[in-house]
């Protein structure tokens, strides 16, 4: 009771800072453009705002002369939106493109920052598609990422070329929705999740070990999907994807909450969260147990919630949901992340021979989000309950 | 015979604890680089700003010979 007690006033603390981290985040000021604006179009020696988000690049040599505009493009990437600078040329070919912000997740950021990805956008004009894998080539494991700069260089190039330039700009085409084998798998594991939760199902472990393994070779190393604590950042910024593009996120999303908030029941990460999978996996070849950490449970409880509360806080006040994202899913299933992560990588899979999901019962942050959920839920429920009974007396 | 099970018990507890402890280091590791890396972008930016200027002398600016520039209040986003 006491426990239960404590555990509410402290869930009470932890959501009213995450609500002043949000409000704080929110308020800070966007970062300056400039810097973005010479790197776009660097034969520019300034810029003239016109009506607060398109610039006009003017070059001072002889006399001043426009040469060309730039516009604050925004799209959705995997972490939220994305602003890039688009500069144009007086006849709307792209002449070069910047990131002003990001809230990608930084290894994702570099992964593609590295290639020359960004400068494959010079030259192309207005006109074209920017449609991925047909007229611009992404980046293989940064797919969200690389369609949002897609999106953002069409978006703003067509802006310049409508409104300044007043050239004829292609209608603007409704995304095809995406659904293929990521979303077809989910909704795959979740029906085996549901029957599997069943009392009377005969085949639980069977059906477990098929969800396990499909989520860590589907969802973890072909598409490097797992849910992570930025999923949850996301939706907290309210960094809502356009659903055509992400169905994915919304179908993962929105299928735990359905599960927990009307059966109580997490129908993701014992049955197929890849990471998960991947210490069974590790467990069943040396023989890992649950081992009992006694009078330290308490404490390691706290450490685990103490990350997980900081991972928020962090994102919100920065207003980048992958700013804090310490999840080594990605460092295992696509080799990408700090050197940090994959000392913490070698550390968890070789724990994971003696000890039951270590990174699960120690270290995630999604634990102590389903724990909170849990607590709030029962305590709504039970507090719905007394009420009616007042009401009925 | 008890005795010697507790120890060992106590000791897989102590294991545990530490490698919990190493972990949460890393972890703290790897989110103050982010953090630091977010900050030096936010000053780079700012510094940036006050190195280059927001807008240089106030010239009237002369366009290309077959370029007709749409209406002032047209031009926004």
């Amino acid at each position: 009771m006491k426990k239960q007690k404590n555990d509410r006033l402290l869930g009470t603390i932890a959501i009213l800072t995450i609500i002043i981290a949000w409000i704080v985040g929110a308020n800070l000021a966007e970062g300056d453009v400039y810097p973005s604006l010479h790197i776009a179009f660097p034969e520019a020696d300034r810029f003239e705002p016109i009506n607060g988000s398109g610039y006009t690049a003017i070059q001072t040599q002889s006399a001043e002369t426009i040469i060309g505009y730039v516009s604050i493009a925004t799209a959705s990437g995997y972490g939220g939106p994305m602003r890039v600078a688009v500069a144009v040329d007086l006849e709307g070919n792209i002449h070069g493109i910047s990131i002003v912000s990001t809230k990608e997740t930084a290894s994702w950021m570099r992964k593609v920052l590295a290639t020359d990805y960004v400068e494959t956008f010079k030259g192309k004009s207005y006109q074209d598609t920017f449609q991925l894998n047909e007229d611009v080539d992404g980046i293989t494991g940064a797919t969200y990422t690389s369609r949002a700069i897609a999106d953002a260089a069409m978006i703003g190039s067509r802006y310049v070329a409508g409104k300044h330039l007043a050239l004829e700009v292609p209608e603007d085409i409704t995304p095809p929705i995406q659904f293929g084998i990521p979303e077809i798998t989910l909704i795959g594991l979740f029906a085996i999740g549901y029957f599997g939760h069943q009392r009377k199902f005969k085949y639980k472990k069977q059906a477990r070990w098929a969800s396990m393994i499909i989520g860590m070779v589907v969802l973890g190393f072909i598409y490097t999907s797992p849910l992570t604590i930025s999923d949850v950042n996301k939706f907290l910024l309210g960094f809502w994807p356009a659903w055509q593009t992400n169905l994915y996120w919304y179908l993962l999303i929105g299928g735990i909450l359905l599960v927990f908030t009307v059966d109580n029941k997490n129908p993701y990460c014992e049955w197929f969260c890849p990471f998960g999978a991947a210490q069974e996996c590790m467990g069943a070849i040396g023989g890992a147990k649950s081992r009992s950490v006694g009078r330290s449970k308490n404490l390691l409880l706290w450490v685990q919630r103490g990350l997980a509360w900081l991972a928020i806080i962090l994102a919100l006040l920065f207003r980048n949901p992958g700013l804090s994202s310490y999840e080594i899913f990605g460092t295992l299933f696509d080799l990408t992340g700090s050197s940090w992560q994959f000392a913490l990588l070698g550390i968890i899979l070789i724990a994971s021979l003696f000890i039951r999901r270590p990174w699960c019962t120690y270290l995630c942050p999604l634990r102590p989000v389903t724990d909170l959920y849990r607590t709030f839920r029962k305590w709504i429920l039970e507090s719905w309950k007394t009420l009616r009974k007042r009401k009925a007396a | 015979m008890e005795n010697t099970k507790k120890k060992k018990s106590r000791v897989g507890e102590f294991v545990i604890v530490i490698l919990v402890v190493v972990c949460a280091f890393l972890v703290v590791a790897d989110m103050t680089t982010n953090l630091i890396e977010e900050l030096d972008t936010q000053e780079s930016q700012v510094v940036s700003k006050e190195a280059i200027g927001t807008s240089g002398p106030a010239v009237r600016p002369t366009y290309p010979p077959n370029y007709t520039p749409p209406p002032v209040s047209e031009a926004n986003n």
